[in-house]
């Protein structure tokens, strides 16, 4: 009977579970496999800046993830801002103006998919595709008018973001208090989750899909930019590879944090926050008890397939009930 | 009438459990050949699951089946059709992106498989005899389900169900979504069944359909078996009150036979046209309660749809009069900033959000009105009200819509807009599917919308509630408008239907 009670309870809350049993899966096993260093102080300090870029990306995600969107863009997106900041912080010396362009130029990034898919009628991964291209198009041209990489000339200006941990606890907790609040507590949020079930409804119940779409895609874009800054003061310089990857690094966060990447009603910000936290420990810790890197992306390629085959056999038992 | 007739199937403490609820709680009853057995109880009493078991689209948590004698466990549905056990299912049972011959034959194609792939021809000529053997010509086998309208497509269902031959039929709810000419139709098949020493299993929340057809009614409330009364004991008040476990008084529909409405012109429609509509003309005004009156393909649906800005008209437009500004609706964006909602009747598709909770699916239409910033606790209260108000069955607020009953469901399509800041409602078949006691307040709550001063488009199959709560009936007829009655104690169902045909 109690063991038929825990069953039907991992059923009915399994984006829980993933969520925090994978976080515990992974806290627990490495403190054990790497006897407590994980968790030294000094270790503590890096994570946190390994995490910074990810956390911001992801939060900012789930606004997509959560109507129905599955973007593929934002590492390439990253990576141009980057070297737009870069570019602007050579010429004018001006941290903050450098930031505020970057935001735009991500922002913008982001509306032209949403125009796409909006008003063209595009799917929506088709459009994030297009972007990608275009990005990455953009920095690997200009990095060959540069003989393949650009310096930051004025390194010490952006220097903090990578050294002085606050920076990046202080970005984290403003993105994530946002999103939760966001997410959680305004029309935005609930607008955005009902558009990932079932849009038809969402319109018959009065969304205006549209601008619900609109907002999230500036949402993403902001943090995407602000990401940027992270990801170019880590990074030291702009080479043709900078944010490579970043989306898939994102898709796993979430899902390792219990997120659906159809969207929907199960969508959480937590899926966002814990997630980027048991995934920068997973990659972390792997190195930290020494298994090469090659190996890793191995492994976050397994658990991407596991995760995603859990929740995708999830939907197929919600459809087979008709009644 | 006393001859002995042979028991067809028979459940031993049928007993369905999902998780914690318990649906159905040890029902035991027998399915006689030759007879049709009625199943009513209120909205979540465990009809459809008992069904859906017989059936074998849910599993049985506990008991036991017999047919024929023998025990009975079905393995999958295409198991239970070989056994001759075929379903209509109260909610869509058709999937759209399928032909109808698709549909009727899904799960079955190997009969048709010529040379390693599924003869398509053969097949549609088959699903053309199929629909035919049932008196339908107007629904063309190549085309797709999301094509046909809702009651084309539960026809279609009923055609795939009578073409195996059914030892036993269940017909779960299906009459409110059919017109006249459907209910038509479905009536002389099950009674062919019956004569045929078949069984059917009714499931209805019509008193008096079910008194008309069945010849046992067996009682069920909240999962539990209650009574089984034979034909000789029907009684309307009898029955209402076994269901409910009290006697259910009041008024039903309203009370006044006042139809006269001097508020103002809400939404004014002038000579819409459309692929089904044709040149439809008319006033609602502020406090009106208008009601439409129609045939299946009469267009009456599509009037709702057009006015809701869904139904791309060729001709004609809708305008609205909110506080004297006057705006004319071309898109479901213009309908809603204007303060039109919308009932549809496809609950599962356009109505609600199945994977969201009621909670989130309550509030979603209401947003609108509430602040940008919304607390768990504005939410909470306002989903419990409406729950309350509507006595929608569920284990919490956060319970999904998907899990709900048909009959809750529909609550919580209704319960979306009462509250809500829309001046104009439009209702497509609102009751349908709810049990008497609900539907009494619902009809209650639309007159209390009327005297706030809302204007409500009230479209419905049932005659009886068209005449109880109108001010006005518009009848249609081939998408035009034929007829119309104003509000008046005499005006009887055969007024109307004179129209109608
Ligand atoms: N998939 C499910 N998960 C959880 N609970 C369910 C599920 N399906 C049905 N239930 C619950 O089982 C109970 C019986 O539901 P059922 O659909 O059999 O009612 P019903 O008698 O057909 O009602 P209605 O007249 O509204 O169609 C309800 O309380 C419902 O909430
Ligand atoms: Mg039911």
């Amino acid at each position: 009977m109690n063991s038929n009670k825990l069953i039907s309870f991992i059923k009915n809350n399994r984006n829980a579970v993933v969520c925090y049993g994978s976080f515990l899966a992974v806290v627990l096993g490495f403190s054990v496999m790497t006897k407590g260093q994980i968790f030294s102080a000094y270790n503590l300090k890096s994570l946190i800046g390994q995490m910074c870029v990810l956390m911001i990306i992801s939060c900012g995600m789930i606004f997509m993830f959560g109507h129905g969107t599955v973007d593929i863009a934002s590492g390439a997106v990253a990576g141009l801002c980057s070297l737009v900041i870069t570019l602007v912080l050579n010429k004018t010396e001006n941290l903050g103006f450098s930031i505020v362009i970057s935001i735009v130029v991500s922002v913008l990034l982001y509306l032209f998919m949403w125009f796409v898919t909006a008003y063209l009628g595009l799917m929506s991964i088709i459009a994030s595709l297009a972007v990608m291209f275009i990005a990455r198009g953009i920095v690997t041209y200009i990095l060959s008018l540069n003989d393949g990489r650009i310096n930051i000339m004025h390194y010490n200006l952006i220097m903090p973001f990578k050294s002085d941990i606050r920076l990046s606890i202080a970005a984290m907790a403003v993105v994530i208090i946002a999103g939760l609040i966001l997410f959680n507590y305004t029309k935005l949020g609930k607008y955005c989750k009902a558009i990932g079930d079932n849009k038809l409804s969402a319109i018959q119940s009065g969304t205006n899909v549209k601008a619900v779409m609109f907002w999230c895609y500036v949402i993403a874009g902001v943090c995407v930019g602000i990401a940027s800054l992270f990801l170019l003061a880590r990074g030291g310089n702009v080479g043709k590879n900078i944010g490579a990857g970043k989306e898939m690094d994102v898709m796993v966060a979430v899902i390792l944090g219990g997120m659906n990447l159809n969207g929907g009603a199960k969508s959480r910000m937590e899926a966002a926050i814990i997630g980027t936290i048991t995934y920068t420990l997973l990659a972390n810790g792997l190195t930290v008890a020494g298994v090469a890197q090659e190996y890793i992306t191995l492994v976050k390629g397994i658990i991407f397939i596991v995760i995603i085959g859990l929740t995708l056999r999830q939907n197929k038992t919600v459809r087979e009930m008709p009644r | 009438m006393e001859e002995k007739r042979k028991l067809l199937i028979e459940t031993k403490d049928l007993t369905k459990k999902f998780n914690d609820v318990v649906a159905v709680n040890k029902v035991s009853i027998k399915i006689n050949r030759g007879e049709i057995l009625g199943l009513i109880g209120e909205n979540g009493s465990g009809k459809s699951t008992i069904s859906s078991m017989i059936s074998a689209i849910h599993t049985v948590t506990s008991g036991e089946m017999f047919l024929d004698g023998k025990k009975y466990t079905p393995s999958s549905r295409m198991d239970a059709i070989d056994n001759g056990i075929t379903m209509i299912v109260q909610e869509a049972g058709t999937i759209d992106g399928l032909t109808v011959a698709e549909n009727i034959f899904l799960g079955d194609e190997k009969r048709f498989i010529k040379r390693g792939i599924v003869d398509g021809r053969k097949m549609e000529e088959e699903a053309k005899k199929a629909l035919l053997s049932i008196g339908i010509e107007d629904i063309e086998p190549s085309a797709t389900a999301a094509m046909l309208s809702f009651e084309e497509r539960k026809l279609v269902e009923v055609a795939k169900a009578v073409y195996y031959d059914p030892e036993l039929f269940i017909v779960d709810e299906t009459t409110t979504a059919l017109s006249q000419h459907g209910r038509e139709i479905l009536y002389k098949l099950i009674h062919k069944l019956r004569d045929d020493n078949k069984a059917v299993l009714l499931i209805s929340h019509d008193l008096q359909e079910l008194m008309d057809n069945c010849d046992v009614l067996t009682v069920l409330r909240d999962g539990n078996l209650v009574e089984t009364i034979s034909k000789d004991e029907f009684n309307e008040d009898r029955i209402k009150k076994s269901m409910v476990g009290r006697e259910i008084k009041g008024d039903y529909y309203r009370s006044d036979y006042d139809g006269k409405c001097d508020g103002k012109v809400i939404v004014r429609a002038e000579n819409l046209e459309s692929d089904t509509l044709c040149d439809v003309s008319f006033d609602l005004k502020e406090g009106q309660i208008l009601g439409i009156a129609g045939l299946s393909g009469s267009g009456m649906h599509e009037l709702g749809r057009a006015i809701f800005g869904l139904e791309k008209l060729k001709k004609g437009r809708v305008t609205t009069f909110i506080s004297d500004k006057e705006s004319e609706i071309k898109s479901v964006k213009d309908a809603l900033s204007n303060n039109i909602g919308y009932i549809s009747k496809d609950r599962d598709k356009e109505a609600l959000v199945l994977p969201a909770s009621i909670k989130d699916n309550l509030v979603l239409a209401n947003l609108s009105k509430m602040k940008f910033f919304i607390t768990k606790k504005t939410e909470k209260e306002f989903a419990q009200k409406i729950i309350d108000d509507l006595n929608i069955k569920c284990s919490s607020m956060n319970q999904a819509v998907g899990e709900l009953s048909g009959g809750n469901k529909q609550k919580v399509s209704f319960g979306k807009w009462i509250g809500n800041d829309s001046k104009i409602i439009i209702m497509d078949s609102p009751t349908r599917g709810v049990d008497i006691g609900v539907k009494t307040t619902m009809y209650q709550l639309i007159t209390e919308l009327k005297k706030q001063g809302y204007a409500i488009l009230l479209i419905s199959e049932e005659m009886q509630e068209l005449i109880g709560m109108s001010d006005e009936i518009l009848i249609m007829k081939d998408g035009a408008i034929s007829g119309r009655a104003q509000r008046s104690a005499e005006l009887g169902e055969q007024d109307i239907i004179s129209y109608m045909i």
